[in-house]
């Protein structure tokens, strides 16, 4: 067995640093738990604003 | 009071990669593609390890954590009956009937954190955490309630943690999915179920590294034992996939999935690094799989039709790799089997092995020279609680539902469908032959006989339990019985075949191994050489026929026959055992000796193999390493008589040692009939 070559490969790998981002990563999801949370808070984080960011609904004409 | 020898870990991280293989990583390794596999590596062992008979998952994870054979343990197959008979249910923790490592742990106060071993389920009160292999099974859609079963988690105030850091398939986006199917955009998941199987297996996979590493951060621990059974199930759905593209696979779906299998390893190989990040250097692991799994052209084309029919893409070598303070640095070790890890974990904690266990540590691993402590059993040891269950504990049968799915949907076995009498049938009668095979696999075919007999007579579509009752009769040289079980086979599949003439190479391959067995060489050579022209890829027949022509002289024939089979299976331990003998009766002994070392660097236990080792270098002077190789042969095979004699001579005319020699000349005249 020779020692690994400079690795040519899209995927993330061990001792990659990664970026939580609301569609997550495998990085992330590699680092367990904490990585795991990180995700799902980002994903809710994102939503939020989503929702903030949402046009108000027309006024209801009853209401009026 | 428990006998000691000296602790050699602070922790053990036990790591279970169901299913991985060398032949996969060894390529990944050099271009750099696990790094963190690699680093482990250069900074301990690594090896082989021998898987068992019959390669099933959950017998061999338990032989792993209990050191003993299924017959000991209990663990014969995925299913058992359901206690009010019913049916039948996923084999559980509750059958069971000795000590894994972590009951023994638990007697003496030890902290461990077990995680997904298979089976696990329900979870045991062990001193520590027990997270079952129900765990991470999804059991309805995103939206619907997915409920923990009771039994999941051990101790159950954990529960509500683990609960969130479950993955469910649905929550994965295509920055998960991708790296693993990069067209996974193109695929009609309505019809093509393959890409829905790599995202559960995704999902399956985090959420036991989730539970595992929460575990590691938050809970006390001195041994954390952690499975993973991906790499096994993109295995079986996408290994026909993996390059070189086998015939018969269409070339959009190899354009689809051909990069699930190495995507598979590397996933692992991030989620290994986060683990031994978390473990820190001081902590001894162990990373290992049960058995390989064939990726090259040993690939079968067909899965035979039967319960566990997928076994038979399992390979005999899984891997072994360990790392830790005292471990070797950068060396391969050699003759490792899965019955050696349960003695190893516990001479790593400087605690006894029960005789009653199988294998030994690996000593050969160790930067100092080893010296465990023994005890009779541990199942006589008392103190402490072990966490074993006490009684039948009632599961989820809901739960035990999405288990059942799992295994159909792996081809372990058939849906049960409405008939639970026939799955029952099915279950115990498949539970039967594997403890059959059991017992012939660990030199024990009479009590084989006695299970395939009845089995055989009860069910004589069974084709498989015939072949290996012949094959019981044959190894105690009950050849009558063993050819008229092979003339019911020939009848009875004739019947089948409705007079058509279709080739039975495994009948020639049978009876030309009895009739090699009864000195009719030429005969034998007869059928083999027919069944050789039927299946000419099968390295067990090419070994066969060279064995006939070295009983016949033929060294040549003989050395090519062996070739053939090498050609076939470059890691063939017979093979390579049957070329050494060859130089031994050529009187080429540096090669057979080279040969022979291969034999056994490739499976350590062939009692046969070590003999003639013996023997080659007794011819080349080596007298000292000639009576360890017939050492090993009779701590293997202690009747072995011809090695004790041989041992006797040495230790006589050239080693100085009469004691020793009068020892194994008593024995072998008292104690060896």
């Amino acid at each position: 067995m020779t020692k690994p070559a400079t690795p040519k490969h899209e995927l993330p790998k061990a001792g990659d640093t990664y970026q939580a981002t609301p569609q997550g990563s495998l990085g992330l999801l590699a680092l367990g738990a904490v990585g795991l949370r990180l995700w799902r808070q980002a994903r809710a984080e994102a939503e939020a604003a989503a929702q903030e960011d949402k046009p108000s609904p027309a006024p209801d004409a009853s209401t009026e | 009071m428990l006998p000691r020898s000296k602790r050699l870990a602070k922790k053990v991280l036990l790591i279970g990669w169901d299913a991985a293989d060398w032949k996969v990583i060894s390529p990944m390794l050099d271009a750099g593609l696990m790094p963190a596999l690699n680093g482990l590596i250069e900074r301990g062992v690594m090896g082989n390890l021998a898987t068992l008979d019959p390669p099933l998952s959950p017998m061999l994870w338990t032989s792993i954590a209990t050191g003993k054979t299924a017959d000991q343990h209990g663990i014969l197959n995925f299913t058992q009956p359901a206690p009010d008979g019913s049916g039948i249910k996923p084999v559980l923790t509750t059958s069971r009937k000795v000590k894994a490592v972590w009951n023994m742990f638990s007697q003496l106060g030890m902290h461990s954190n077990i995680v997904g071993w298979w089976p696990s389920h329900p979870a045991e009160p062990i001193n520590g955490v027990m997270v079952s292999n129900f765990y991470q099974k999804a059991t309805g859609k995103i939206d619907e309630e997915w409920k923990m079963a009771p039994g999941t988690v051990y101790p159950e105030r954990l529960e509500e943690d683990l609960a969130e850091l479950r993955i469910h398939p649905g929550e994965l986006t295509g920055a998960h999915i991708l790296p693993f199917v990069p067209r996974a955009g193109e695929v009609d998941m309505s019809k093509d179920k393959r890409l829905g199987n790599v995202i559960k297996e995704i999902a399956h996979a985090s959420t036991i590294q989730a539970a595992a590493t929460h575990l590691m951060e938050t809970e006390p621990w001195d041994f954390m034992a952690v499975y993973f059974d991906t790499i096994d199930h993109f295995g079986h759905g996408f290994m026909r996939f993996h390059p070189p593209k086998m015939d018969g696979v269409p070339d959009d779906l190899y354009e689809l999935y051909h990069n699930v299998v190495v995507a598979g390893y590397r996933y692992h190989d991030m989620m290994l690094d986060r683990m031994l990040t978390l473990a820190g250097e001081d902590t001894t692991v162990i990373l290992m799989s049960d058995h390989g799994f064939h990726s090259d052209h040993l690939r079968p084309k067909n899965i035979p039709k039967e319960p566990a029919g997928p076994a038979v893409e399992h390979r005999n070598l899984g891997i072994f790799v360990m790392a830790g303070p005292g471990v070797q640095q950068d060396e391969r070790i050699y003759g490792a089997s899965l019955f050696d890890i349960a003695p190893t974990v516990l001479t790593l904690f400087g605690l006894p092995i029960g005789r009653d266990m199988r294998g030994r540590p690996l000593a050969s691993a160790f930067e100092e020279p080893l010296e465990p402590a023994y005890i009779d059993s541990w199942e006589d040891f008392t103190d402490g609680q072990a966490g074993m269950h006490a009684e039948e504990v009632r599961s989820d049968p809901w739960a035990e539902q999405a288990a059942m799915d799992q295994l159909v949907a792996l081809g372990y076995v058939d849906p049960p469908g409405e008939n639970a009498e026939k799955a029952l049938k099915v279950s115990t009668n498949e539970s039967q032959y594997y403890l059959a095979r059991v017992y012939l696999s660990t030199g024990r075919p009479e009590q084989a006989i006695e299970i395939l007999a009845p089995l055989y007579e009860q069910n004589p579509d069974q084709d498989r339990f015939g072949q290996r009752l012949a094959l019981a009769y044959q190894k105690v040289d009950r050849l009558a019985e063993a050819r008229t079980t092979i003339e019911q086979l020939i009848e009875r599949k004739s019947a089948r075949d409705k007079g058509k003439k279709r080739p039975m190479p495994w009948i020639d391959y049978m009876l030309g191994s009895m009739l090699l067995v009864e000195g009719e060489t030429e005969q034998a050579l007869e059928h083999l050489e027919k069944a050789e022209r039927a299946e000419p890829r099968m390295p067990s027949l090419h070994n066969q026929i060279g064995q006939a022509y070295l009983k016949s002289g033929k060294l040549d024939l003989a050395e090519r026959a062996f070739r053939k089979a090498i050609t076939i299976d470059p890691e063939g331990a017979a093979a390579h055992h049957g070329i050494g003998r060859v130089h031994l009766r050529k009187g080429e002994h540096i090669e057979a000796a080279e040969a022979l070392l291969r034999a056994v660097g490739i499976a350590y236990r062939q009692p046969a193999a070590h003999y003639h080792l013996g023997e080659a270098l007794a011819k080349l002077g080596y007298y000292d390493r000639a009576a360890e190789a017939f050492q090993v042969a009779v701590s293997q095979a202690p009747g072995m008589k011809r090695a004790h004699l041989y041992l006797a001579e040495l230790y006589r005319n050239y080693l100085d040692e009469p004691k020793k020699a009068a020892a194994h000349t008593t024995f072998a005249a008292e104690r060896i009939v």
